[in-house]
């Protein structure tokens, strides 16, 4: 009776704030798609949006798979030079929002003032253009590709290489024939992942594609505008989130289908060595092509944003000022604006830490039913952030009233406040908490906890004495993903944050798309300073816990 | 076939030296054993004689062929060898025919020639029929010959084998032996052969390179090997013998607080003139039950054919082979006498 009251009380928000929102949103699309009057046929209303949010989806991913595919193999299995730069760069992309990316790429290739294009006098690269929408997106989802890539080269045995190598096969060729043919799931996988993330993205196409010629307008674009339009645009914005959806169930079954089908059971071989094909005179050149690649997708960028940040009228780098910094770390609506964040990102962190723990526990402990349980807490995380926005937004756009004994016990009341913001994060983001918390409790050594009943522990006890402490870190470092990420997110902000409220990310949206780009910049630095921040002081903290 | 030469060979891994000079002539059609523990370097030796490792100093040449040294690198896949990898090495996304095929597409053999060249290859380590498997349906004697079937199957100068048999369990590895003998007598390639188990050395080899830090210990056939070790690290690791430090005076032998007639069959090696000796006494020429020298027995291991027999003296211990003895409890005390050493 215990077990089942604890079942459901895990089963009922996750029920209340995951199946019924995301439920509710369907049914209310599909009635819209069959009775409500459409302004345009819903082949012609969808088509634009559809194949724009496809057509940038399928670049940045075939963008991502090139070089986070091309760089893992040849980081990870070979002697290239320069590692120590080519490693943290290919993965930098992960601590980084995306739209911060493409600050950066306006300072470089705006058409008129981008430094690119005003050093070389000629408008080389136009970053308004689904072109530039695909190269920033692109290059931020290089590291979905690139770390999964580097997982499963990391488990080939270096002996296969040197067998086909023996067999007759060139450095390159032995590449190809074992490793690449070994790790192709890994980076399809890595590849789909790349795709959602881009289809799903809201932030880099909207600050690149309204200025484009033509305009380039994606799904999760027309939503937004929709929903700027009030109660009216509601019905037309939960048709657009219905090809978005599709989009991810689509992707991620057949990523399932291509991982399963491209399985190979790896027979075993002794301990694996970190031995690596040498490449010979092809060595120079290939380090300088994978570094400059490097520079210029993620270390040019950044510094643009700096320089942007210093500069006294935009597009002029002869007067630079901290004038700024001054400004903008000084206005009330940047204090604001980061309090809140760093608040509701640490709100955020706890809840999906905490939350993901007991869905872990639950997943042990219950069995098929925990199973499933996790399962369902781990789906919005697969879902555009733009859908589960407004499936929150339609759920709870009237408060909720709980009546016990006839009287009103308790009001969710989440419509225009900042909690819907808080929750939307929570929920995004419980797969993270949960699957961190399934992994390290597997890790655990059992034997702890036991010796912690058989000397009386109660089995709560048992578990903060023995498990606890061995997951922690684990768990630490998922708060700390989870802070990093909801701190300066925008997807769901923008849709979600109330009116005068402001977080990181939609005050540097707001900035960079009403021509504020140099106090966008002094945002972008400081953001970018703070996350570098933060990841050396968990790295030297994990430096420590290992020696 | 071809003749291997290695002159002075080089190889540090970072500060560490791991080949100290090395060199070797391995003649066409023989089957030379690199014979030594961990770390002493035979790996790394043959990994620069296939080219997967480059020497810092050092000649390597392959059928009179110069392949490295002088600012000279023959790269892995243009030096025609087969190796045999401890892991064997097997692609897990290919069949067993498609494995062994690998070498002649690389070759660019035509489809026609490749089937019956795999499946000569095949039968040749007894695998005919299983060629559609995948690795992982294999055993892992299964998968050992489908390594060696396709380092056979480019018809290789030589035959480089990293340790094959170390992750099979102990029946399976003397069957293999066997089979691996029976091939060589077979093909009558160049075969090099590195292991650090000394039964396995002894009964494939023509001669054993026994190697320790790097350095070639001595490089001569099973027998001298066996009977007459260069030195005492050559007569602990190939013989298991228990070496005591000590002076010869009077036709005795003192060490370690022992003191032990000199036999008949007393082998000298080197410049033993000096009182200051170092003995080595294998565990079978030790005999129980005779002789004026008392030890106390500490163990008594029944090992089927044989009785091991640990003996011991003050803080020192001697290693007997030899019958059982019901007399030999452990804790009593035992006459024991030498019936053969060696002093360094």
């Amino acid at each position: 009776m215990k077990r089942v009251f604890l079942f459901l009380a895990l089963a009922a928000p996750i029920g209340a704030f995951i199946l019924a929102p995301i439920g509710y949103w369907l049914t209310q699309a599909l009635s819209t798609l069959s009775g409500a009057r459409l302004p345009l046929p819903l082949g012609d209303m969808l088509f634009s949006p559809l194949w724009a949010t496809v057509q940038t989806g399928v670049g940045s991913a075939l963008l991502a798979l090139f070089v986070g595919g091309t760089a893992a193999i040849f980081v990870e299995r070979t002697d290239i030079f320069f590692k120590g730069f080519l490693r943290p760069a290919f993965t930098l992309p992960t601590a980084i929002p995306p739209y911060i990316w493409a600050v950066g790429w306006v300072a470089l290739a705006n058409p008129k003032t981008g430094y690119l294009n005003t050093l070389l006098g000629v408008t080389w690269f136009n970053v308004y253009s689904p072109g530039g929408i695909i190269g920033v997106l692109g290059s931020a989802a290089v590291p979905l590709v690139y770390l999964p890539t580097v997982a499963a080269l990391r488990r080939i045995d270096p002996a296969w290489e040197e067998a086909a190598r023996l067999s007759g096969a060139g450095p390159l060729a032995a590449l190809l024939h074992v490793p690449v043919r070994l790790v192709w799931p890994a980076m399809a996988s890595g590849a789909a992942s790349a795709f959602l993330y881009a289809a799903a993205s809201f932030g880099v196409p909207y600050l690149l594609g309204v200025a484009a010629q033509p305009p380039t307008v994606t799904l999760t674009m027309r939503v937004y505008t929709e929903l700027l339009l009030g109660p009216t645009g509601l019905m037309t914005a939960t048709l657009f989130c219905l090809p978005l959806f599709a989009l991810a169930a689509v992707t991620t079954l057949g990523t399932q289908w291509v991982t399963q089908k491209g399985q190979v059971r790896w027979a075993a071989g002794k301990g694996l060595g970190r031995r690596v094909q040498p490449l010979g005179s092809l060595r120079p050149a290939l380090a300088g092509v994978l570094g400059l690649a490097a520079s210029v997708f993620f270390v040019l960028p950044l510094m643009a944003i700096v320089l942007a940040s210093l500069q006294r009228v935009g597009g002029q780098v002869s007067q630079l000022t901290f004038a700024h910094w001054a400004e903008v770390l000084g206005n009330h609506r940047t204090i604001a604006a980061l309090s809140q964040s760093a608040l509701l990102g640490a709100g955020a962190a706890l809840g999906v830490t905490v939350f993901g723990l007991l869905i872990a526990l639950a997943a042990e402990s219950f069995g098929a039913c925990g199973r499933a349980l996790k399962l369902v807490a781990s789906w919005p995380y697969a879902l555009p952030g733009t859908v589960l926005a407004l499936a929150l937004v339609l759920a709870f756009s009237r408060d909720i009233r709980f009546i016990f004994a006839n009287r009103v016990a308790f009001v969710l009341a989440l419509n225009g406040s900042v909690g819907l913001l808080l929750l939307a994060w929570v929920v995004k983001h419980l797969a993270l908490g949960a699957q961190n918390a399934s992994e390290a409790l597997a890790q655990a050594d059992r034997s702890l906890p036991e010796a912690a009943r058989v000397c009386g522990a109660t089995p709560w006890q048992a578990f903060f004495q023995g498990t606890f402490p061995q997951v922690a870190p684990r768990l630490g470092a998922a708060a700390t993903l989870t802070f990093l990420i909801c701190a300066t997110e925008l997807t769901l902000a923008v849709l979600l944050v109330p009116s005068g409220y402001d977080v990181l990310g939609t005050l540097i949206f707001e900035m960079q798309s009403y021509g504020d780009p140099a106090s966008a910049a002094v945002l972008s630095s400081a953001l970018v300073l703070v996350v570098a921040a933060v990841l050396t002081f968990v790295g030297a903290l994990r430096r420590k816990e290992r020696a | 076939m071809a003749s291997v030469s290695l002159e002075g060979l080089e190889k540090s891994y970072g500060a560490t030296p791991v080949v100290k000079g090395l060199s070797l002539h391995i003649a066409s059609g023989e089957f030379l054993a690199l014979l030594g523990p961990s770390g002493c370097g035979k790996t790394t030796t043959l990994r620069v004689i296939a080219g997967l490792e480059q020497a810092h100093a050092g000649r390597v040449s392959i059928g009179g062929q110069p392949v490295e040294g002088d600012g000279q690198y023959v790269p892995p896949e243009r030096r025609q060898l087969g190796m045999v990898f401890q892991s064997y090495a097997v692609w897990p996304h290919l069949t067993v025919e498609e494995n062994v095929a690998y070498p002649l597409r690389l070759k660019k053999v035509s489809r026609a020639d490749i089937a019956p060249q795999v499946a000569a290859a095949l039968a040749q380590v007894r695998l005919t029929g299983l060629g559609a498997r995948r690795p992982d349906q294999l055993s892992g004697g299964q998968l050992q010959r489908v390594a060696l079937a396709r380092a056979l199957v480019g018809q290789p100068k030589v035959l480089l084998l990293d340790e094959p048999l170390s992750n099979l369990d102990a029946a399976l590895r003397d069957e293999l032996r066997a089979e691996l003998g029976h091939l060589r007598s077979q093909l009558g390639l160049t075969f090099i052969y590195v292991t650090h188990d000394q039964s396995e050395a002894l009964g494939l080899a023509d001669r054993i390179a026994v190697l320790n830090e790097g350095l070639l210990e001595q490089l001569a056939t099973p027998h001298d090997i066996y009977h007459s070790p260069a030195s005492p690290f050559v007569a602990r690791f190939v013989g298991g013998a228990t070496l005591l430090k000590g002076r010869v005076d009077e036709g005795q032998l003192h060490a370690d607080g022992l003191t032990l007639p000199l036999p008949g069959d007393c082998r000298r090696v080197g410049s033993t003139r000096s009182e200051h000796v170092t003995a080595a006494i294998r565990s079978e020429d030790v005999v129980l039950g005779e002789g004026s020298t008392q030890l106390t027995v500490l163990a008594r291991l029944f090992q089927g054919s044989t009785t091991e027999y640990r003996l011991r003296w003050g803080e020192h211990f001697l290693r007997a082979h030899g019958p059982w003895r019901d007399d030999a409890h452990p804790g009593r005390p035992i006459a024991i006498r030498v019936r053969r050493l060696t002093l360094f």
